[in-house]
């Protein structure tokens, strides 16, 4: 037995899924799919081994930045349920190896999209990145609750990155995803926000129900329901797309707002299981997947 | 102190993830510049 501490206490190198779950693989599946999107919408052939190294790196980026997101929130995560058991806050990995970690991909993504393809694509990536990790999580996050509105620029780039990738310039389709995006997050974020209240209150974030109330979140997953709707809709009023992606986009979005009404003029009681703030939340994310994918079946077809 | 089996495994298997990344990434670099070179740079 008097051998038992020494064993115990050897410092295991950290296992391959928890640099993987550092990368939030789930995040990066949208993040990906949205920058494939945008890569397929510009309608300009490109090499199999260069739209692939484009995914690669938009996927690379991400999971840079979100490592690097995780690395700089340990603290935080450790005290809420959902995140207390990430590899940091769970003391299964040191935060120095994140730290490389996420500094090395990150740099190797824009690097490696720069050579492949052109500096404009990098630099908006690695724009991206910084914007994530400085104003996003060093900056916006633990100050203020309009954190997610400003900082879902973040998660807008993708589609804009793989459109540049791809043609080498900036257009008005790929800043109209870039626009759908930015304010598809305030209702997603919040709609998830809402059910997990208790967690961010008592990690001291200060995301809108903490500091404002439910009913000022309620109000405004309304209001930018109502602006994203407005987004979704642009890319067929202004011709960029035919009727496959503006009846898909009428009727996807019609959803999204009759969800969005339900959880905005909902006033639960105490202890509420949070139904429909739940489903919004989950078809926020069918939505994006199910609109972008008919962007870029339109844009192949039409 | 002799290192545990599950930590030698674990040294094993990040050297050798370690190694295959390496030799995809020379792999899609030497990939890329041939693209690159056919299409005039």
């Amino acid at each position: 037995m008097a051998t038992m501490p020494a064993i115990m206490t050897e410092t295991l190198p950290a296992d391959w899924r928890d640099f993987l779950a550092l990368t939030k693989p789930r995040v990066m599946t949208l993040v990906v799919f949205t920058g494939l999107v945008g890569l397929v919408a510009a309608r300009v052939p490109v090499h199999p081994v260069i739209g692939f190294t484009i995914v690669l790196c938009i996927a690379l980026g991400a999971g840079g930045a979100a490592t690097l997101n995780q690395w700089y929130e340990a603290d935080l995560d450790a005290l809420m349920k959902r995140t207390r058991k990430r590899p940091l806050p769970d003391g299964r990995m040191k935060a120095d190896s994140a730290l490389h970690f996420g500094v090395g991909l990150s740099a190797f993504s824009v690097l490696l999209l720069g050579f492949a393809t052109n500096w404009l694509a990098a630099s908006i990536l690695a724009v991206s990145i910084l914007f994530y990790v400085l104003v996003y999580t060093v900056w916006l996050k633990r100050r203020t609750p309009q954190n997610i509105v400003i900082g879902g620029a973040a998660g807008a780039f993708p589609p804009l990155i793989g459109w540049v990738a791809a043609t080498g310039r900036i257009d008005t389709l790929p800043l109209v995803l870039f626009a759908l995006i930015f304010l598809w997050t305030p209702p997603h974020f919040w709609a998830l926000a809402l059910y997990v209240e208790t967690d961010y209150a008592a990690a001291g974030v200060p995301m809108l129900p903490v500091i404002a109330g439910e009913r000022v979140t309620r109000r405004q997953i309304m209001f930018y329901t109502l602006l994203m709707s407005a987004a979704a809709l642009a890319p067929f009023m202004f011709r960029f797309t035919g009727t496959l992606y503006g009846l898909s986009a009428a009727v996807l979005t019609a959803v999204f707002v009759a969800l969005a009404c339900i959880v905005g003029m909902r006033r639960p009681l105490e202890n509420d299981a949070m139904k429909p703030e739940r489903r919004l939340f989950f078809y926020s994310i069918l939505y994006l997947f199910a609109l972008f994918g008919a962007l870029a079946l339109d844009r192949i077809v039409g | 102190m002799k290192p545990s089996p599950e930590f030698n495994r674990r040294r094993q298997t990040r050297a050798v993830v370690t190694a295959v990344l390496l030799l995809a990434l020379v792999g899609l670099v030497f990939a890329i510049t041939l693209v690159r070179m056919k299409n005039g740079g």
